[in-house]
């Protein structure tokens, strides 16, 4: 094939309308949920089904053009955003729910579909999906593969790899291969949970086999208004030391409460409060009746200010759109913010704090915490003013040390929001060289030309791919 | 006599390899050798159940890491007394290493409270003839910092490198364990088992078990709260702490012991066809182990193929099941680099 070719190609299997090159068509595909670097793509193809999305990546392998999937461009990593001048394949078109199969338990969706939709479809038949990011009413299902997403409910039920069985790929060869199966055990090795969380880097998933978990007969949600972050931590150490796995167990701050407060969602907290804690237990309805008693007593011994428990599924509903809505909220108390995402054994969350504070302190920033208590996974959010040049670097810095102390403290660099461009050299915090090479064997058996989304996830030296018609920008 | 600290084990073990690649072998590791796969190349056999330290225990963080030939027997006598464990009982009763049952893809009966064992490997310690000593994972209970490689070890039986260690995710210890059992005609206890399920969600294990001579049991146990059993006990009957798995007489080994899963839907077609089969299947998830003499096992592979099912030897002789040549590419990459020269098989 001649390589000037390769754009008529794909206009002619995905059709003309559905290649993008028009470079105010490509504004939007040139950053993602992480906004700190942007770079255009050399062309956006959005096709239709897995035949298109095999002939496509065959036409770009023999043209030796990198290229990437995108599902909603929520990832706060820049998994989204195509490097090295990069062709998106936009999976906005393969959004259907395929069959919600009961008898078996699974549900099966075209990795377009929206996160939250999955949840809709099989709500009358008793059942849900577990894993519930906070962008769950926007971010799609192939992005949740590709980052192994979780959400406030994963405390309980798992992260995205625990809940796909199955997975149709298309490889780097334009190869299609199916992975897992119906019954959702591994069969040779694990393939398919070593490409769940693989950031888009190693295939792109094309259809997944998704397992239903049954509604909960029943469940409670309660609130832990708290006087001192200290003590709201601690409460959460011994909810877990006493043997109670909540589903949710979440955390905000004082920061955070005033920003959700203004938010569309209000709870009513009071201005002075310095913490809440977010629990909700599910199960056997005996179950939950004594465990949330339990809750509630060692909250009483945490000096905590006032426990809520939710009377009505609306006061829940507002509770947890409260909470949901909180990254958002930020914009209301700052111009910009940053996300980090960090994890750290749960019994270091004082500590942790503690020196997030210090790390705020030391840059002269704002940094609320709203995050995943339950797990340790932290998510201090960083306000700035992307006008203040110097005030964006010392972000930066702050979020590099925040990276710093949760790897000291025993951690990992990233609980669910993924490597992407953003950690790439963090990972040689978290990792040795002979680790980091290890994960590198793990692309070069899937990937070894490096085609697929470039300079996300492994420290390596970049390499020399032909550039799109434009200068790529990255800032 | 132990074989040195966890720090000498990479030494240790890369004059092992020399070793077997000067005698022409296959490094085979072994824990407690219950999970024997038989080998057609000559094999150096390696024991680990000495390596059986404790690294790093947090009952606040609810992980643990411990060397790899450490019995999971002793791991939760360690547990236990911060009321944790990990909750892995194989139908055999038959006692693992965390290595051994890392390696072996080994799982238990409780998958449909506590969810599979693989899914409780945060990070390995892993030695490789062709990338050293590494380390996988992590030692929190979240993390996507880069590839889940810990992933590609669990059933490969060390064909990539030798686990030196493991993280876990332990769990409480539920303040009471309760089970009931019922025996007779499969359909009466197939409808059973589903008023099981909508009377109380999730049971520790809900399990089907055939012996070939005996009758069918279904056998529900649960774990939780005291008030939640009591519960039970008005609707079930008294029922009995650790009722027995299989109807009549212990476990027996035949020639080939198997695990895998099918499909929901399959699994009542799966216990009117078997026949000279060992087998249990946990209703919830559709998890099975048995035992089997080679042409059962052979037939059962089949059957399992055909109805979207999976069959893995856990011990006996390999029965040749194929991978799609996509993979066997992956795989041979891999294999390049963990273990270039073939040390481990
Ligand atoms: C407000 C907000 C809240 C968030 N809350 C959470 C949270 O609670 N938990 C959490 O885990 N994350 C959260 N995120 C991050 C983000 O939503 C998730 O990472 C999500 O899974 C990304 O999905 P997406 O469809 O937007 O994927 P994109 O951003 O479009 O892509 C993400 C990555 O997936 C790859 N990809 C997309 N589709 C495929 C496919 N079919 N095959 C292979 N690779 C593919 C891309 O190449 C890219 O590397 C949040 C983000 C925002 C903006």
């Amino acid at each position: 094939m001649r390589q000037q070719n390769w754009l008529e190609d794909l206009k002619k299997i995905v059709g003309v309308r559905n290649v993008l090159t028009d470079p105010m068509a490509l504004l939007p595909y040139s950053y993602d949920g992480y906004t700190l670097v942007e770079s255009t793509p050399r062309a956006v193809v959005l096709p239709q089904s897995r035949d298109e999305v095999a002939a496509v990546v065959k036409i770009l392998a023999r043209a030796e053009i990198p290229f990437l999937a995108r599902g909603a461009g929520t990832s706060l990593s820049g998994g989204a955003t195509a490097l090295e001048g990069a062709v998106i394949l936009h999976l906005s078109r393969m959004n259907h729910i395929l069959e919600i199969d009961v008898e078996n338990e699974v549900v099966v969706v075209e990795p377009g579909v929206v996160n939250v939709h999955i949840t809709k479809a099989v709500e009358p038949y008793g059942y849900f999906y577990a894993p519930d990011p906070s962008s769950q009413q926007a971010c799609t299902i192939g992005g949740n593969f590709a980052e192994n997403s979780g959400g406030p409910h994963c405390l309980k039920y798992g992260v995205t790899v625990n809940h796909i069985v199955a997975a149709e790929v298309v490889t780097v060869d334009g190869d299609v291969v199916m992975l897992g199966n119906l019954a959702g055990e591994i069969d040779g090795p694990d393939w398919l949970g070593l490409l769940i969380g693989s950031e888009g880097t190693l295939v792109i998933a094309t259809k997944l086999w998704l397992r239903l978990t049954k509604q909960p007969a029943s469940s409670q949600t309660i609130l832990a208004l708290f006087d001192e972050v200290d003590e709201a931590s601690r409460a959460v150490s011994a909810i877990v030391a006493a043997g109670i796995i909540p589903a949710a167990l979440e955390m905000m701050d004082q920061l955070a409460i005033d920003a959700v407060e203004r938010g569309p969602y209000p709870v009513g907290y009071p201005a002075d409060l310095r913490a809440v804690l977010l629990i909700e237990v599910d199960g056997e309805r005996h179950e939950v009746l004594e465990t949330a008693r339990e809750v509630e007593e060692i909250l009483h011994s945490h000096r905590v200010r006032e426990v809520r428990l939710a009377r009505t599924s609306e006061e829940k509903t507002r509770w947890w759109a409260n909470r949901k809505t909180a990254f958002g909220a930020m914009g209301l108390i700052s111009p910009q913010y940053y996300v980090q995402d960090g994890v750290i054994p749960r019994s270091q969350l004082p500590e942790a704090l503690a020196r997030i504070a210090a790390i705020a302190k030391r840059y002269d920033i704002r940094i609320a915490n709203v995050f995943h208590a339950g797990d340790g996974n932290l998510h201090p959010l960083l306000l700035y003013d992307g006008r203040d040049p110097q005030m964006v670097q010392r972000v930066i810095q702050a979020g590099s040390d925040i990276l710093a102390v949760c790897v000291e403290l025993g951690g990992s660099i990233t609980g669910e929001h993924g490597v992407g461009i953003e950690k790439i050299e963090d990972m040689r915090r978290q990792f040795g060289e002979g680790d980091l090479k290890a994960q590198a064997a793990v692309k070069t058996a899937w990937d070894s030309e490096g085609l697929l989304n470039p300079g996300k996830l492994l420290p390596t030296a970049p390499r020399c791919h032909e550039t799109g018609s434009g200068p790529v920008k990255r800032d | 006599m132990k074989r040195g600290s966890v720090e000498s084990r990479a030494n240790h073990l890369a004059a092992v390899f020399d070793q077997t690649r000067h005698d022409h072998h296959v490094l085979c590791v072994e824990g407690l050798g219950h999970r024997r796969r038989e080998s057609t190349r000559p094999v150096t056999v390696y024991k680990t159940a000495e390596w059986d330290r404790m690294i790093a225990y947090e009952p606040a963080d609810l992980t643990v890491t411990a060397e790899s030939g450490m019995r999971l027997s002793t791991l939760n006598a360690i547990l236990a007394e911060h009321d944790q464990w990990i909750p892995l009982w194989v139908a055999d009763d038959k006692e693992d290493t965390l290595g051994g049952a890392v390696s072996a893809g080994i799982d238990g009966l409780w998958q449909g409270g506590y969810g599979p064992f693989r899914d409780r490997i945060l990070g390995l310690r892993v030695v490789t003839p062709g990338l050293g000593a590494i380390e996988l994972g992590s030692h929190v209970v979240k993390n996507v910092a880069g590839y889940n490689v810990p992933r590609i070890f669990v059933g490969t039986r060390g064909a990539l490198g030798v686990i030196t260690a493991v993280t876990l995710k332990v769990s409480p210890r539920p303040p009471i364990c309760w089970s009931w059992v019922w025996e007779g005609d499969l359909s009466a206890l197939m409808r059973r088992a589903h008023e099981l399920r909508e009377l109380a969600w999730p049971w520790a294990a809900l399990t089907l078990s055939y012996q070939p001579g005996s009758e069918m049991r279904l056998r529900a146990e649960w774990h939780g709260r005291r008030e939640t059993v009591r519960y039970l006990v008005e609707n079930l009957g008294a029922g009995g702490h650790e009722l027995p798995l299989w109807t009549e007489g212990p476990w027996i080994d035949r020639a080939v012991v198997f695990k895998g899963a099918l499909p929901r839907r399959a699994m009542g077609e799966l216990l009117e066809w078997v026949d000279e089969a060992a087998l249990i299947i946990e209703w919830q998830t559709g998890r099975i182990f048995g035992s089997a003499s080679r042409s059962e096992a052979q037939r059962l592979a089949i059957w399992l193929g055909e109805h979207q099912g999976v069959f893995d030897v856990v011990s006996g002789p390999d029965l040749g099941i194929a991978m799609n040549p996509i993979l066997i590419d992956a795989w041979t990459r891999l294999k390049e680099a963990y273990d270039p020269e073939g040390i481990l098989g």
